[in-house]
């Protein structure tokens, strides 16, 4: 997972009220999936042993038609995997750098309440300066 | 999610400094229910069975027994049920990061009600004060003391 989320609460908060100014984009992943490498690696590696298994059973085990069927396993397990990745890598839900960066308080409701704070203190200030001027008026 | 929600809703309570965060980007390693693993066991003994009757009495190698083709359909099963559960567990991680922008998507609102209470809150409190500062501005007027604040 990226640590992009977290790297910006260090360094992103220099801006209007707190905005982040310092989105981080996510992590460009490969598929497929941990499970998936998993299903698709035990498959290929039973494979492998029951291939082994039989050919040691007809006292062919080491020959090159062995060898030839393993390596056919590998292969097969190497294209499954390429298969799956084809498939994820266009996938959000795999790939971090394809998801958009989400805050917990949308910008433009930052900006505004930096706009509301601005105007209460106007208001503040007006009315601080009317105060001021009625007491001169009668003073 | 739910913790910089509550961190949110501390600040709204406590302060109002409220500072805008990124949410960590959704990662899954995926996984699959009890459920896909029976449905792809039982399509993987489906297919055996197929496969290996295809040879039953051949002349092929075939047979119930370990045999070459009957080790090569198994193969070919094996691959296809971690096919099936690899789609299995792909449809599930969609699922899941589906419901973690919903999940992002209420957190959101939650906290936008929470900034918007706050403004109210502090609109209020802007007035009040204004009322009385002008009250206090009036007073101090009428009756000739310095008023509160005021340096000349």
């Amino acid at each position: 997972m990226s640590s992009g989320g977290d790297s910006t609460s260090s360094g992103g908060k220099a801006g209007i009220s707190g905005l982040d100014t310092n989105l981080q984009q996510g992590q460009f992943e490969f598929g497929p999936s941990q499970f998936d490498l998993g299903a698709i690696q035990d498959a290929t590696q039973g494979n492998e042993a029951s291939t082994t298994a039989r050919y040691s059973q007809l006292g062919m085990g080491g020959s090159t038609p062995e060898l030839q069927d393993l390596a056919n396993q590998a292969n097969l397990g190497q294209a499954a995997i390429g298969q799956e990745q084809t498939a994820d890598v266009v996938n959000p839900a795999f790939n971090p750098a394809l998801q958009s960066a989400q805050t917990n308080i949308p910008t433009s409701a930052v900006l505004a309440a930096d706009q509301a704070n601005q105007q209460a203190g106007q208001k503040l200030g007006a009315s601080v300066g009317q105060a001021l001027g009625t007491a001169a008026a009668f003073a | 999610m739910s913790q910089v929600g509550s961190e949110i809703g501390g600040k709204a309570a406590g302060s109002l400094n409220v500072d805008q965060q990124q949410y960590p980007f959704f990662h899954s390693a995926g996984g699959i229910t009890p459920q896909q693993q029976s449905l792809a066991d039982y399509d993987y003994g489906q297919n055996l069975t197929e496969g290996q009757a295809q040879f039953e009495g051949s002349g092929q190698g075939g047979g119930p027994s370990l045999s070459t083709m009957a080790s090569q359909v198994a193969g070919g099963a094996n691959m296809g049920k971690a096919l099936d559960l690899a789609h299995a567990s792909d449809v599930n991680q969609g699922a899941e990061y589906g419901a973690y922008q919903t999940g992002i998507g209420i957190d959101q609102q939650n906290n936008e009600n929470l900034l918007a209470e706050q403004q109210t809150n502090l609109s209020n409190l802007v007035s009040q004060v204004g009322n009385q500062q002008g009250t206090a501005g009036l007073s101090a007027g009428l009756s000739g003391a310095p008023l509160p604040g005021a340096t000349s």
